[in-house]
């Protein structure tokens, strides 16, 4: 078969395969102009509600509390639990849903993930969508890959998690002067209260800004709550900012810790 | 036209809205149908895409094309549906589109054949080919909508399209 032969057989039986009936285009309009007119009446009766914007911001102060809370709960319960370590990874399985459907924002578009929980080795889970990412051990570190394998053309892309006896702001300020060693961008350290509450430090390689496979670094310090801290090192490349780099943030909004110690 | 358009639903213009409809209504309810298998997942998916690109077009950036960022939305309450169905067990009435194999031997009809192996695909190879064929997007459409780079599209096209060969060549042996 000819190229332009199959590819017009491709489409026509395309066309042919997906026919539909007509009517369906005026109900589905139907449907949509009266879900856009309940949620706009919705809005005027409850104006806390209207636009996204707001309702992320406040969103996302929740979900940072719910977080503290939860790992309060489990801290907590570690005080009272005598049983084996299994049993009490257990109690922190049950705390926790073991699937959930989360709202993130990627490429300025709201989408709904279903995510599942994970543990990791240093004290703490973390939801991600399975099938697009996998966590792996390297060196002791707890690594969240992309499972697809990308050519070498593209910069490394990861999220890694770890635990160490130093503070937060020690180890952030060290990374600072670490990274202006390395790379042309470096942001000073911030101090943030989304993905979580945590000192951060950014940084941007290559060309500094320019090209789409400038490789991106930001790392995450927080407290442990037992004078040490978590580090979460993102990696991926300028032009994933949106999408991986903004999947690995939702993810760390799904952080909970727990007291590693007790097991 | 088409940031004119859009400019005018960013500003809350329901009558352009509705002209955004009428002017992609019919490829999405096409891909979402070909991409679910499943005329009525697809309805709820197409419906579910426009009311999403009402309430997030604010955020759509009019330098960059419309398609491929409207195909993600498709694409991802396509992807939000099948999983969602996945995890429901099965009832005896399968409402799924497909062509009655009523294919007769000696009256080969190439179109359902070439339909129903292409679905038979893997979804990573059979999504790009719906992309390409039905809607005639380029790879760097096709690779902005699934969030994938242009060499995984181009190398996932390929395969899939001598896939297709192989299984077209299979039916006809037969």
């Amino acid at each position: 078969m000819k190229k332009d032969n199959f590819d017009k057989k491709v489409k026509d039986s395309f066309i042919e395969g997906t026919d539909y009936d007509p009517k369906l285009k005026d109900d589905i309009w139907n449907n949509i102009e009266k879900e856009i007119e309940n949620e706009q009446s919705e809005t005027i009766n409850v104006p806390t509600r209207t636009r996204a914007k707001g309702k992320k911001k406040r969103g996302y102060r929740k979900v940072g509390m719910l977080a503290s809370m939860a790992a309060s709960l489990v801290l907590a319960l570690t005080l009272v639990t005598t049983d084996t370590g299994s049993a009490f990874i257990d109690q922190v399985r049950q705390m926790f849903e073991p699937e959930k459907t989360v709202t993130e924002q990627i490429e300025g578009i709201e989408n709904e993930s279903d995510v599942s929980l994970h543990e990791g080795q240093a004290g703490y889970v973390i939801y991600f969508d399975k099938e697009m990412y996998s966590m792996i051990d390297v060196e002791g570190k707890d690594r969240i890959i992309f499972n697809e394998e990308l050519p070498e053309i593209y910069p490394e892309v990861y999220m890694e998690i770890s635990q160490t006896e130093e503070s937060a702001l020690n180890l952030a300020t060290k990374m600072y002067e670490q990274l202006q060693q390395q790379y042309p961008k470096v942001l000073e350290v911030d101090e943030v209260e989304w993905p979580i509450e945590s000192f951060v430090v950014h940084a941007v390689g290559g060309t500094g800004g320019y090209e789409w496979d400038d490789p991106v670094v930001r790392y995450y310090f927080f407290s442990n709550e037992q004078g040490g801290s978590f580090v979460v090192k993102q990696k991926y490349f300028l032009e994933a900012g949106e999408g991986h780099g903004a999947r690995f943030e939702h993810m760390l909004e799904q952080f909970y810790m727990y007291d590693a110690s007790e097991n | 036209m088409e940031k004119e358009l859009i400019n005018k639903v960013k500003n809350g213009d329901r009558q352009a809205f509705k002209q955004l409809y009428d002017l992609h209504f019919d490829y999405a309810m096409r891909v979402a149908t070909a991409v679910t298998k499943n005329q009525n997942t697809a309805s709820d998916v197409v419906q579910e895409t426009f009311i999403r690109v009402y309430k997030n077009i604010g955020d759509f950036d009019c330098d960059k094309a419309f398609k491929p960022w409207f195909y993600r939305i498709l694409i991802n309450e396509c992807n939000r549906y099948l999983k969602k169905q996945a995890k429901v067990i099965p009832m005896e009435i399968d409402d799924k589109v497909k062509l009655e194999p009523q294919i007769d031997a000696h009256h080969f009809e190439e179109y359902e054949d070439l339909y129903d192996a292409i679905q038979s695909l893997d979804d990573t190879q059979r999504i790009p080919i719906v992309l390409k064929y039905l809607n005639d997007f380029t790879e760097m459409d096709i690779a902005l909508a699934l969030e994938l780079n242009i060499n995984t599209v181009k190398s996932r096209l390929f395969k899939g399209k001598r896939k297709l060969k192989e299984l077209l060549l299979k039916i006809r042996e037969a």
